[in-house]
């Protein structure tokens, strides 16, 4: 027995000094990353200094830094005085670009952070050369998400059309982003001139995932580019109830025409069974006109059996100024749906409200007398 | 007697068996603590490294979410949390008080306190809830939308699901009325989202606040509590949130998310019909029932675990009211395993079944045997002594490396006392928490009876919130 003990001793005390070994050398190791190199700081301030004043840095020291940022830690340094120096950023660029093989071959978190030194480095005044872009693009394969978006962040900084559009080719093979959001807002970010980003993506819109193709309707949405014709042809080629479909419709509720007003009224009058999506985005494009036809059209929707239609129809019923006597009809049709949705709509009117309640409570009365 | 003497031989052989099937058992636990031990503080270790090294999405985009309060006699504490709600570095999201028929001032203490107006509002009834007795909505600063629907008493699962339907957001985060959650933690519990679009729940750190000090929804001072028994709930939370959850995180095989503080796929919980009614531990119970209709249907489903997203939450002070909550846990625990045994195809289940739903009755047993042992003269004192001892200072070694680690490492730091005082407490914690809870949890089941779930009676203690206008 005592020797089941002995086995149990010994493991809990080689598993506890293992526990504590390694936290020593997990935290000594991560000193490689988080030590202020004080000195080395000093220097490359002094130098950004010298070049302010003489134009020139010391001789052969730009290649020491380049040398020394082979290693993470001085990287992060340097990156630290650029942060506070941003007009030094210029200086530095070649020696950042050239570090691109060494940091290849790093770990995730150092490509990582590679990328987004990369991506920090200012691009205003400074062209990105092709063959850095072309290799600088590989970080893209990377699985590291980090990296991934990090690079991403650097290529929307480059503001090279060409570059960005091979950007998206890789993107779109390889389902990078999980969130439309995430994508549309770094293109809309892109330094590149949006006519010329939207025409160069509805040349290629057709290769695209549909994932992709959503993400570059919602730019065309967001970015205000002028894409109605291109929209129109994707909800006529597009299957009902694709949600590319829904995104090209989407446009319209922002950007309405008379073209699309016909479009709008042609779904509600359409009536097809499961297609409430379209039905209530086209009474939310419809929005903006009050003819009677149109009016109409959404008093005819009051009573659909989908909740968003029924109360999109009485929200614009209620913006277009929908009197008593309208509201009593409507009360009249003695749909508890409707009703409830009407309700919904007023909730923030107290007089209405009551008025709306006052109604319903009569209806109800009347009903119940009608049946005894 | 006789009957010992008489099967001597037999009783011998059974307690042999049973003590190598003990120290089986130990180094299992043993190594289990240690693994996940070493695998909590390396992440935290490499959390900081992601940091420094800008490993992190940069966006602005901001997942919306409903963050779902259900309450019942919440009065002392359901002021200051939903201050600190409001104090959210979030851009996107809206609160839901869910006033579970309390009978006392919590519905108007809500109303008053941030103007909200009673309004008709349906409530779409995707999953089973009691009735709602009538809704209150209104805003802060147009920013954030708080609704309160006071409803019929049906427990705190019919609550939430009752705040699941009245959510408008595609993600809802279920939180309790005692805790304060910290800035930024909105931000974090949402990034796994993020980065994986199978995730259907992400669970959160969960820390103990008793005495400690919070201005405008952000903790100022992180304090040990004075009392002993929240003292060694602080080393039971950090041993357990900061190792084996960050440990089987890995895998994908938590099966408690905290109800405390956890963010879920809206559409996911309805596809498995939200929050069981009759079940005691129904954040577990949820859990496994995502993890079992997504491997039933060969979806991807996954569990995450952000554990730098932070809840501040107080725990009992008294020990009544801790027995009670884990009794109340440890009946969840049961009810969860043995409804779910499909998801027994994740190695977790077992670490489950074994070292948190049987460990008392093992427990149980090796005591009896050690008492078998004693009266038949056969038990060796001083190795049984020996056991014991590693046993505990093993535990409480791990314990105190956990509790530093995360001490070193986090941005709340507590004092020097207070660290000597967890040294103090490491000991007693394992021997004496761990022996209580495992008589608790072994007489657990004795309380089965009834099967409406029940809103734990735990004495409120006011949280020490000092914010601008409210003390």
């Amino acid at each position: 027995m005592n020797i089941v003990v002995q086995i149990y001793m010994m493991v809990c005390v080689i598993l506890l000094v293992f526990d504590i070994g390694f936290l020593i050398v997990k935290n000594a190791r991560n000193q490689r990353f988080y030590p202020r190199m004080p000195r080395f700081e000093k220097r490359v301030g002094e130098e950004i200094e010298q070049k302010n004043t003489t134009g020139e840095f010391s001789a052969g020291w730009l290649d020491s830094v380049r040398e020394r940022c082979r290693k993470t830690k001085y990287l992060l340094a340097l990156q630290g005085v650029l942060e506070v120096k941003p007009y030094a950023r210029d200086w530095f660029r070649e020696v950042v670009y050239s570090l691109l093989f060494e940091y290849r071959k790093k770990s995730d978190y150092e490509q990582a952070y590679y990328a987004y030194v990369v991506s920090a480095l200012g691009y205003e005044r400074a062209r990105i050369s092709s063959y850095f872009a072309s290799e600088f693009l590989s970080f893209l394969k990377s699985g590291s998400l980090y990296t991934f978006s990090n690079t991403m962040a650097a290529v929307y900084e480059f503001g090279d059309l060409c570059i960005l559009m091979n950007a998206i080719d890789v993107v779109d093979e390889r389902a990078g982003f999980y969130h439309k959001k995430l994508f549309v807002d770094g293109l809309l970010s892109a330094r590149v001139d949006k006519k010329e980003l939207a025409a160069a993506l509805m040349e290629q819109y057709d290769r695209y995932s549909d994932f992709t193709k959503e993400c570059i309707l919602e730019y065309f949405r967001f970015a205000e580019v002028d894409a109605g014709d291109f929209c129109r042809r994707v909800i006529i080629l597009e299957p009902k109830g694709s949600q590319v479909r829904y995104t090209a419709i989407r446009y319209f509720l922002k950007y309405p025409d008379e073209k699309a007003k016909g479009m709008f009224a042609d779904m509600l009058r359409s009536r097809e069974e499961g297609g409430w999506v379209e039905e209530m985005l086209a009474i939310q494009g419809l929005g903006r006109w009050q003819e009677k036809e149109i009016r109409d059209l959404m008093k005819s929707h009051i009573t659909s059996e989908n909740w968003y239609v029924r109360v999109n129809a009485l929200e614009y019923l209620k913006n277009s100024g929908m009197d008593e006597q309208e509201i009593a009809e409507i009360i009249g049709l003695e749909d508890p749906y409707t009703n409830e949705a009407l309700v919904y709509q007023y909730r923030e009117d107290p007089v209405m409200s009551d008025y709306i309640g006052r109604l319903i409570e009569e209806q109800k009365n009347r009903s119940k007398e009608e049946e005894n | 007697m006789a009957f010992i003497y008489e099967h001597m031989e037999m009783i011998k052989a059974v307690i042999s068996f049973a003590e190598i099937f003990f120290v089986v058992y130990l180094i299992g636990y043993a190594s289990f603590l240690f693994i996940s031990v070493l695998s909590g503080c390396n992440e935290t270790f490499n959390s900081m490294k992601k940091k420094q090294l800008r490993n992190e999405i940069h966006h602005d985009y901001f997942v919306p979410v409903s963050i779902i309060v259900p309450a019942y006699n919440e009065e002392v504490t359901i002021a200051e949390t939903i201050s600190s709600l409001l104090h959210l570095d979030y851009k996107s999201y809206e609160i839901i008080v869910v006033n579970d028929g309390s009978t006392d001032q919590t519905a108007e203490i809500v109303t008053e306190r941030y103007g909200l107006h009673e309004v008709q509002r349906p409530i779409r009834r995707q999953l089973a809830c009691k009735d709602p007795v009538s809704i209150y909505e209104g805003s802060m600063a147009e920013r954030v939308s708080i609704t309160l629907i006071n409803k019929e008493n049906g427990g705190k699962a019919d609550s939430i699901n009752m705040g699941i339907n009245a959510s408008r957001f595609p993600y809802f985060i279920c939180m309790d009325a005692d805790s304060i959650l910290q800035k930024d933690a909105l931000n974090k519990i949402v990034l796994p989202v993020l980065e994986n679009e199978n995730v259907a729940a992400v669970g959160s750190m969960v820390r103990i606040c008793n005495d400690s000090v919070f201005q405008d929804g952000e903790l100022v001072e992180l304090r040990m509590p004075k009392k002993i028994i929240p003292a060694f709930q602080v080393l039971e939370y950090e041993r357990s949130f900061l190792a084996s959850r960050i440990f089987l995180d890995k895998f994908n095989a938590n099966l408690i998310v905290s109800g405390a503080f956890g963010l879920f796929k809206k559409e996911a919980v309805l596809a498995v019909g939200g929050y069981k009614n009759n079940c005691m531990g129904e954040d577990m119970e949820l859990i496994m029932k995502l993890h079992e209709y997504h491997r039933s249907n060969h979806l991807p489903c996954v569990i995450k675990y952000a554990y730098d997203a932070v809840c501040w939450t107080q725990c009992p002070e008294r020990l009544r009211d801790l027995i009670r909550q884990r009794r109340r846990w440890h009946i969840g625990l049961i009810q969860s395993m043995a409804g779910h045994s499909r998801v027994m195809s994740m190695g977790s289940y077992f670490y489950y079944l074994f070292y948190e739903m049987l460990s008392p009755i093992i427990e149980l047993f090796g005591f009896l045997c050690t008492i078998l042992a004693y009266v038949v003269g056969i038990i060796n004192l001083p190795v049984t002594v020996a056991i014991f001892v590693i046993y505990a200072v093993f535990g409480a070694l791990l314990t105190v490396i956990t509790f530093t680690t995360r001490n070193f490492l986090s941005e709340h730091r507590v004092k020097l006392c207070d660290i000597l005082r967890a040294f103090l407490f490491c000991i007693p914690e394992v021997v004496f928490l761990r022996f209580v809870m495992a008589w608790t949890r072994m007489l657990a089941p004795l309380h089965m009876r009834g099967k409406k779930t029940k809103w734990g009676k735990i004495r409120r203690v006011k949280i020490n919130y000092d914010s601008e206008g409210e003390t």
